[in-house]
């Protein structure tokens, strides 16, 4: 019996034939190819520097996009079978849910400053309204919107 | 009568070490050389008192025993014989015909390769390896290649730092031109040799590597067919003993799982790239009854291959492979090959006629002519010495089914 054949053999005896083995990388973000979602990346955690491409979705495709920052940190899950994946990230430049064509998240501070300034001066007008002869308007004051009525906490972002 | 006659010819290697030690005699060698096996490898055992010349200055040197100033394993100072250095073993048959005329055969080079151990034990015995040993001690570089090259390509500029490193004449053969598309971690070496790295496609993508002489083989198909030569092999003749089973096809069952994971376009990104998805593809495919063609059924996502009640199941991953008519044809192919009416087995004939795996093995049976057949020749197992020159064929497949 061949070496070969007496390895697998003990592999198949094992249950390990085939077995995928997987590794956990800590790299640095080289380059990003966006369109194609790729980046390469360089490992420092492991047994050697090296320079792979790692893929930033499963699969070409339009669901959640992220591009990390040149520079920054990744983790990367290498394997046999597979092409390198990041799963983790430590600065981001862009997000992209299913695309990009609805444009940036609104910022809610700035909106809601907008949404209170709207407010109040709809309530001076209704206001002013109510004092002149006849009146004219009988709608009440906007309450204030404060930001608990329109914030998601569970989802924030920052610039 | 059939003398076998074995030349063993031992190149120092290293600083300072140029010996050239010729050895005429010798208790036994072997040497097994399969494409299953990364390396071939053999040993040599020298009997306990034999003197070895050295060839530029004919000089005997005592290899141990008579002598105790001998130095073969090098505790006090250089040793004859060191890991490292080249052997190149050759044999032949001295015979004689009935009034006494002395013939012989073509001298053949059986192995040329390199000392991987000197036993400290007596008798002397040393262990060889063929080029691969140098493959063993030559790192490859750390980094991850592309999969669009080429597993030749990727070899070829390994080879360059052996050759410049050993001054060899290391090449890849270029007829194939292989590549593993799925996978990064097989095509990344992280400190490792080059051996290593060949010992990774080999296990994990069946990818089989072998040395003909200088020529580095790689990929799927592992015979060169220009190359193969037929000889012939005859029972109750130069067939002298035989581990051989004959089977009828009607009685086999062979079938096989075989797999590929692909990438399909389904449509495209907003940003107006293809829109990729991955999917696992896999078919058994069975031959049995005796019949031509194969049965094969796909195996849908998330089902199992019906298990195996009868026969041989095997695995393949066709890294190839793009569609499921694709997977068939390819498992097919494979499998038919090991799906005929003949034997199986291995045989031990005489050192001549001389064969190398790849080469075909003619078996005649003029007893049971049914039984007469055309094999591929999958290993070669050769010794020698004092009990004779024996091969040891394995046969593969059969080719004229």
């Amino acid at each position: 019996m061949s070496t070969f054949k007496l390895i697998s053999a003990i592999q198949s005896l094992a249950g390990v034939q085939n077995d995928d083995t997987v590794r956990l990388l800590n790299c640095t973000v080289k380059t990003v190819d966006l369109p194609n979602r790729i980046c390469v990346v360089e490992s420092v955690s492991g047994q050697s520097a090296i320079e792979f491409e790692a893929l930033l979705q499963a699969a070409v495709g339009d669901g959640l996009l992220i591009e990390p920052a040149v520079g920054s940190a990744v983790n990367v899950l290498f394997s046999k079978y597979t092409l390198p994946t990041i799963v983790s990230y430590s600065d981001v430049v862009t997000y992209a849910l299913n695309g990009d064509e609805f444009g940036g998240l609104v910022k809610l501070d700035i909106l809601l400053e907008k949404i209170n300034a709207i407010e109040a001066a709809i309530n001076k007008i209704i206001a002013w309204g109510a004092t002149v002869t006849p009146p004219l308007t009988t709608v009440t004051q906007i309450v204030p919107t404060n930001k608990q009525e329109i914030e998601n906490p569970t989802i924030k972002h920052g610039s | 009568m059939l003398r076998p006659v074995t030349n063993i010819t031992i190149s120092q290697n290293g600083a300072g070490r140029n010996l050239v030690l010729f050895f005429d005699f010798v208790t036994s060698w072997e040497f097994s050389n399969n494409w299953e096996d990364l390396s071939a490898k053999g040993k040599v055992v020298f009997p306990k008192n034999i003197y070895v010349t050295e060839q530029t200055t004919l000089k005997r040197y005592p290899l141990f025993g008579v002598n105790n100033n001998s130095n073969i394993g090098g505790f006090n100072s250089e040793p004859l014989i060191k890991r490292g250095d080249k052997i190149k073993i050759e044999a032949k048959y001295i015979f004689w015909d009935e009034n006494l005329n002395e013939y012989e055969t073509k001298m053949t080079a059986i192995v040329e390769g390199y000392i991987s151990a000197v036993k400290a034990g007596l008798p002397v015995e040393i262990e060889f390896e063929d080029n691969m040993y140098l493959l063993k001690k030559t790192p490859m570089p750390n980094r991850s290649y592309k999969s669009t090259q080429t597993i030749e390509s990727i070899l070829s500029d390994a080879l360059k730092s052996v050759n410049s490193k050993y001054q060899t004449n290391f090449r890849v053969n270029n007829d194939s031109q292989t590549n593993v598309t799925w996978s990064a971690g097989l095509l990344t070496s992280e400190n490792e040799t080059i051996a290593q790295f060949l010992a990774k496609l080999k296990r994990d993508a069946r990818l089989f590597t072998y040395f003909r002489g200088d020529e580095l083989r790689v990929g799927r198909t592992v015979y060169v067919e220009s190359e193969a030569q037929t000889k012939y092999f005859e029972f109750q003749n130069n067939i002298i003993s035989a581990d051989l089973e004959y089977k009828r096809k009607d009685d086999i069952v062979l079938s096989a799982v075989a797999s590929n994971h692909i990438e399909e376009t389904v449509g495209t990104t907003k940003d107006g790239k293809e829109k990729k998805r991955k999917k696992r593809i896999e078919v058994l495919v069975t031959f049995a009854n005796g019949a031509d063609t194969p049965t094969w059924k796909e195996v849908k996502q998330g089902d199992k291959p019906d298990p195996n009640t009868d026969g041989e199941r095997r695995t393949f991953t066709f890294p190839d492979a793009t569609s499921i008519a694709d997977l068939v044809e390819k498992t097919t192919a494979l499998l038919k090959k090991y799906y005929y009416t003949g034997f199986k087995g291995k045989f031990t004939t005489f050192g001549t006629p001389y064969v190398q795996f790849g080469d075909n093995a003619q078996l005649i049976n003029k007893k049971l002519p049914e039984q007469d057949g055309i094999y591929k020749i999958k290993g070669v197992a050769y010794s020698g010495g004092v009990e004779g020159y024996r091969q040891e064929i394995e046969l593969d497949y059969k080719l004229n089914v």
